[in-house]
């Protein structure tokens, strides 16, 4: 953390409070220290000399609590980065300190080793399918993950690499070749949303290659956890270097996001930013690459009132906006309609929903509120982690409205068609 | 730091989740927008006026003072309070209790954020006019309290001119109500009044009834550009004697044109001397006419170019724009003041110049903005407050900016306020006897000083 | 104090010519139940400021007039004291039309001061029932015309004030600036405290451009149930609206509409409405409800229709509703035909749509301030006034 540097970058906030309008945490809290001018005043402070970092748990818990959304940046006149300045500081603690022992175990545990995600879904839905949930839940171990069992959606059977054999077809003289970069929370979680990405892409003609990647990063990042951000990058990067596709697809913004942060990562190291460069030009969202290639609009009708909610990852980390809601109007019977603050985070944040639920929660109320007043029966998202965090937010509230990936249903208008 | 039995007691009024009085927590409360900090004790969340009433007596009781605050964007230092204040927050105060579409009238509590209420408002036809820079964060409380003006100013007014009432808890613990619906038929004072622009000294806002307005049905938002500030000047007189009212008209010189593109990225010409933002509402062949003097008035003062926004996404990003303004200068130094002055119309492009000299003088940067309309500038001073040198020579620009305004007629805040930060230009502006009747009013209402003590009176 | 102590007091700084003894002469609108020993006709404020001092020192009673138009409604009749006139102190300090501001003396007539507005096509738009009135009074009481729904009141104009305090200060506040935040807002204060808290000496007022056109239409009907359906829709329409009157005489009602502003809108406007409604162009004198009537009723713009037909439909109305200016939503009654049964009635009935009757002065309705109100304003006199000798028989300071 070179301290000059973000001093620097610090006084450019000049406390205006614009932050206030689109922060969430702010939103649901009205409290100061839970928006971007209150965090970096703690941050100032702290470097300048008038607290300490390593004495005031609560700077840290302020600081953990941001969401890392990016609405504050894109929002702030002066342009203060400040999710960049958090995510400093939370290096710091990590280096300094070490992760909590319950991020420890889930992302170094089991998010770095694919095998062990895997082993984890497969408990995991035995545990959803039988008795064991009801047991564990009445001796309250599930506490420990502030009930994290709860929020899992339907664990599907196969993983989309177990199904790959299966799914990935040679392509007749293909128009395009492209890597598809399988993330872990759709290969395990969702897996409808990859079998859809490849059903869609193979019907616009493009040869697929699934390499083996680990998982990108992204929960490591966003917990300071540095050292192992890079191993998995460079590993995912030599992965990838191997291949020279028209165009690496990624339909979750999160792991687009990340891919693309490589090169910011590597400042210091530039063998691997070049590679890292080379890759980022090639990363694309599904949506956006369609659009490009100017998809197949011979599809079947899907009679339904959506609306689109941006994943934060999705509208201000790649830039992705009008291209899934542009999939969404191509499809007949679709009547899209934007929801009020449908770029607001969904309070998912990747395992914030865990770690953070109380905030969390009133986020996604606030979001599933917003959903409820536009009268649509389908909620569509980019990212399988806001897909785990909106179908939650469904539950909670007692809806049955589907949370979908664009690519979905644009395979199902593909199998509408053929019907 | 407060002692453990009052925050126990404060806790009972409005639950411990309502309470805040950590080291860490109490930092996130001692700023506003200004460079101003404070030193709270405590703060709390109260959403009713019970509570309110109870946290004042409880205050009075234990000789505390106590400092209400809705956004925290105050621009003069209102919002810090003294050392070991407890901070009122109306943060959460914020229901909208009632739009009333015949009376034209919204029932508010002093929380609600200035845009939840536009935004309330607009299925019914209707607005709220005062929409300060700070609009989509600041509170109508906090729009009260500072009588804040507004974009819209020029035509609809500032704060004061849309309240019809108030509920306000006194500095005893009473609670009174002010104004009203009706049209007066037997003579009565009317207090309401005295608390717009009070910044928070005479009591606490807990109800504000508010007057609301049509929306019209066209609106013309035009710029245009000008190689000199005075041609600028000039061109905003010649608007407003050709009897004009335009909904709002702002200048913008080169060094704010220049940040506000940064980050608006609207295509602004860049090495403009000046820009001048102006909108026109009303009935169509209303609009029509005004729009055709003022391309008059653009061309009779060497304006380079002007254009008219084609669509509502044009319009909407030049307001944004214009909103940013504060925040965006914010990076080209790491310390700024913004001074809030006044000078009757016909003396604006006089004054332009005047703080144009002001800034060679002293080699600094001044980026003005101007409430052009009414006669409102906003000269932002940059400097590094590292640099025990730079922060002297703007005190001297300051005072010497302060003295031309009083010299050309004008006013030290239209709509910011004095709070801390111009407390010593008050015996400037004012002759003694003036100060002592202000004096006089505050002792009336608050005899034990307790209620935001320290501000707006030397 | 006997007269001739009064006039030696006040001889020691002031000249003779300013102070007068014959007072039913020169007040014509008092009536006999007031009776000053004095009255003083300062020629410069600085004569006003030594009048007061000497008050104070003396504990001499002081009751500021203008034209006198406003002075019975606020002040209860007394025996002694002096009458402080403006009339001699009605120049124009600062004209400044680019600004579309004037600074005047506070006796300065309202209808001079529009004829000295005129000639730049600008105007005053506060209009009062009173040829006389003055622009202090006017501000003093926060006066409202005809046509309050567009123009409002008198305090929207003030943009500055000077007064002397009561006890003798020169007070200078607010400017020539239509955007001012320094400090207390006294001018607001000061505007429509109705001479307790200061005398106002000069006022800066912001005015306008005096509107392109001006209308007005008619519209007559027996059947009451569409005079309410009318003025329902009315409210709702996106007109130039000035006013909206009414004047009942036997069975018939007659509607008056008024609109102001630009030609081009106006032509527009009087069309929809003469097609739509049936409005014709208005035949008759404006019709002008008196604020301050022997019985006046005040209600929200929501209640006013409600108003009409309660009171219409008590025992015993016949007649009783003479006029009313809607969007003011004042209604004027006969009250020769009041007795007290009905006025108990219409009490109840005005209560409870949040309204307000005033019948021979007094205020019937309640109105909940809450104690501390009063308690404050009368904290506010004491300090400001400590030797209470500002109208001491003030209306607006009874509990």
């Amino acid at each position: 953390m070179n301290k000059n540097v973000i001093l620097e970058v610090l006084m450019k906030c000049n406390r205006c409070g614009l932050c206030q309008e689109v922060c969430p945490t702010y939103r649901v809290s009205g409290n100061e220290f839970a928006v971007a001018r209150g965090r970096n005043r703690l941050i100032r402070m702290a470097i300048e000399g008038q607290l300490e970092f390593d004495k005031e748990p609560e700077i840290e818990q302020f600081i953990n609590e941001c969401l890392l959304c990016k609405a504050c940046e894109t929002n702030c006149p002066s342009g203060v980065p400040t999710p960049e300045l958090i995510s400093q500081v939370r290096e710091y603690y990590t280096s300094t300190k070490g992760l909590p022992i319950a991020k420890k175990i889930m992302y170094r545990g089991v998010f770095s080793h694919n095998k062990r995600i895997d082993l984890v879904r497969r408990l995991a839905k035995v545990y959803q399918k039988t008795g064991i949930k009801t047991l564990v839940r009445m001796t309250g171990v599930n506490n420990i993950f502030n009930k994290a069992d709860d929020m899992l959606p339907d664990l599907p059977k196969n993983s989309v690499r177990g199904q790959l054999p299966m799914l990935l077809k040679n392509i007749h003289q293909p128009k395009y070749k492209v890597a598809y970069f399988l993330g872990c929370s759709v290969n395990n979680f969702f897996s409808s949303i990859g079998v859809a990405t490849i059903k869609v892409l193979q019907k616009n003609s493009c040869q697929i290659i699934v390499p083996d990647v680990n998982c990108c990063g992204a929960p490591h990042n966003s917990a300071g956890d540095q050292r192992e951000f890079k191993r998995l990058a460079i590993k995912n990067l030599k992965e990838l270097a191997k291949l020279d596709p028209d165009a690496i697809i990624v339909d979750c913004s999160t792991c687009g996001s990340i891919l693309k942060e490589y090169v910011g990562l590597f400042e210091n190291e530039p063998e691997y930013q070049k590679l890292a460069k080379q890759i980022a030009e090639k990363v694309k969202d599904i949506s956006s690459f369609l659009i490009e290639i100017g998809f197949k609009k011979e599809m079947g009708e899907i009679k339904a009132r959506v609306t689109y909610h941006d994943p934060c990852h999705g509208v201000r980390f790649l830039n992705v906006q009008e291209a899934p809601r542009e999939i969404l109007k191509s499809i007949p019977g679709i009547e899209l309609i934007e929801m009020n603050e449908a770029d607001m985070c969904c309070g998912g944040a990747g395992s914030y929903s865990i770690f953070y639920p109380k905030l969390s929660r009133q986020i996604l109320s606030r979001k599933i509120n917003n959903f409820k007043k536009t009268g649509a029966s389908i909620l569509a998202t980019s990212c399988p982690a806001c897909t785990m965090q909106l179908s939650f937010g469904m539950k909670l509230h007692e809806l049955t409205s589907p949370v979908k990936h664009p690519v979905e249903l644009l395979a199902e208008a593909y199998d509408n068609k053929a019907k | 730091m407060l002692k453990n039995e009052i925050i126990n007691k404060l806790r009972k009024i409005v639950g411990s989740e309502n309470v805040l009085n950590s080291k860490i927590t109490m930092t996130t409360y001692a700023y506003d927008s200004s460079p101003f900090l404070g030193k709270p004790g405590a703060v709390v969340f109260p959403t009713t006026t019970e509570m309110i009433v109870e946290i004042i007596k409880l205050a009075n009781k234990y000789n505390i003072p106590v400092t209400p605050r809705g956004a925290g964007t105050c621009l003069c230092g209102g919002a810090v309070g003294v050392e070991d204040a407890i901070i009122i927050s109306l943060a959460k105060f914020n229901r909208i209790l009632e739009i009333n579409a015949v009376n034209r009238t919204a029932l508010v509590e002093p929380g609600v954020v200035n845009k939840e209420l536009q935004l309330a408002a607009e299925p019914y036809g209707l607005m709220y006019a005062p929409d300060p820079a700070s609009q989509n964060v600041s509170t109508i409380g906090g729009n009260i309290a500072e009588n804040a003006g507004g974009i819209r100013g020029v035509k609809y007014g500032c704060t004061k001119e849309h309240v019809l009432g108030l509920e306000v808890v006194l500095p005893s613990g009473e609670v009174i109500t002010t104004g009203g619906l009706n049209s007066q038929v037997d003579p009565e004072i009317d207090l309401t009044y005295i608390f717009c622009g009070a910044e928070g000294t005479l009591g606490l806002v807990t109800k504000a009834l508010l007057s609301l307005t049509p929306i019209n049905s066209d609106t013309k938002t035009m710029t245009a550009v000008f190689a000199t500030l005075e041609d600028a000047g000039a061109c905003v007189s010649e608007i407003i004697a050709k009897g004009v009212i335009p909904t709002t008209m702002e200048i913008l010189d080169n060094t704010v044109i220049k940040a506000v593109e940064d980050y608006a990225k609207l295509g602004l010409p860049k090495d403009a001397a000046a820009l001048i933002l102006l909108e026109v509402d009303g009935f169509p062949a209303e609009t029509k006419a005004m729009v055709e003097n003022i391309i008059q008035a653009f061309k009779n003062n060497n304006s380079i170019n002007y254009k008219i926004a084609k669509d509502e996404k044009e319009r909407q990003d030049l307001w944004k724009a214009r909103r940013a303004v504060n925040g965006a200068l914010g990076k080209l130094k790491p310390s700024n003041v913004v001074h809030d002055i006044v000078v009757p119309r016909d003396r604006l492009a006089v004054m332009l110049k005047k703080v144009a000299k002001i800034a060679e003088k002293y080699d600094i940067i001044i980026g003005q903005v101007a409430h052009a309309g009414d006669g409102n500038l906003h000269p932002t001073l940059y400097y590094d407050h590292r640099i025990p040198k730079e922060a002297d020579v703007i005190e001297e620009a300051c005072d010497e900016i302060i003295k031309e305004t009083i010299n050309e007629g004008g006013t030290i805040s239209g709509e910011h306020g004095i709070g801390l930060e111009k407390l010593k230009y008050m015996p400037l502006a004012f002759s003694q006897p003036s100060l002592d009747y202000m004096k006089k009013i505050k002792e009336s209402f608050d005899p034990e000083n307790r209620t935001n003590p320290g501000i707006l009176l030397p | 104090m006997e007269k001739n102590k009064l006039i030696e007091i006040f001889k020691t700084a002031l000249k003779e010519e300013m102070l007068e003894t014959n007072v039913e002469h020169n007040i014509d609108l008092l009536g006999s139940e007031y009776k000053p020993d004095l009255v003083i006709y300062p020629q410069s404020v600085d004569d006003l400021i030594k009048a007061v001092r000497l008050a104070n020192e003396h504990k001499i009673p002081l009751y500021p007039i203008g034209s006198s138009s406003k002075f019975k409604s606020a002040v209860a009749p007394f025996t002694g004291g002096v009458l402080i006139s403006t009339k001699r102190l009605n120049k124009i300090i600062e004209y400044r039309p680019d600004n579309m501001s004037i600074e005047v003396e506070a006796g300065m007539k309202i209808n001079e001061l529009q004829e000295a507005l005129a000639k730049d096509n600008i105007f005053y738009p506060v209009e009062d029932r009173f040829t006389n009135a003055t622009i202090g009074g006017q501000v003093a009481a926060n006066s409202y015309g005809r046509k309050k729904y567009m123009y409002k009141s008198a305090r929207f104009y003030v943009m500055g004030l000077e007064f002397v305090s009561p006890q003798g200060e020169l007070v200078r506040v607010g400017g020539r600036t239509v955007k001012n935040v320094s400090g207390y807002d006294v001018s607001q204060l000061l505007t429509g405290s109705w001479g307790v808290l200061g005398i106002i000496t000069k006022v800066t007022l912001r005015v306008r451009p005096i509107p392109q056109k001006r209308t007005q239409l008619e519209y007559i009907t027996e059947d009451f149930s569409k005079v309410t359906e009318v003025i329902d829709s009315i409210l709702k329409e996106q007109i130039s609206l000035a006013s909206l009157t009414f004047r009942k005489t036997d069975k018939k009602y007659l509607l008056q509409l008024e609109l102001e502003g630009f030609v081009e809108s106006l032509e527009l406007q009087v069309n929809n409405l003469k097609d739509k409604y049936g409005f014709k162009d208005g035949s008759k004198s404006q019709i002008e409800v008196n604020n301050y009537s022997e019985a006046i009723i005040s209600l929200p713009l929501d209640t006013y229709c409600q108003g009409l037909k309660e009171i219409e439909a008590l025992k015993d109305s016949q007649g009783l509703i003479y006029q009313g200016n809607i969007t003011n939503g004042l209604v004027e009654l006969n009250s020769q035909l009041l007795n007290q049964e009905l006025v108990n009635k219409i009490t109840s009935v005005v209560n409870d749509l949040q309204g307000t009757l005033v019948y021979q002065g007094q205020r019937l309705t309640k109105k909940e301030r809450g104690t501390g109100y009063i308690k404050v304003l009368k904290n506010l006199k004491s300090v400001v006034d400590p030797h209470h000798i500002l109208i001491p028989q003030s209306l607006v300071l009874k509990e």
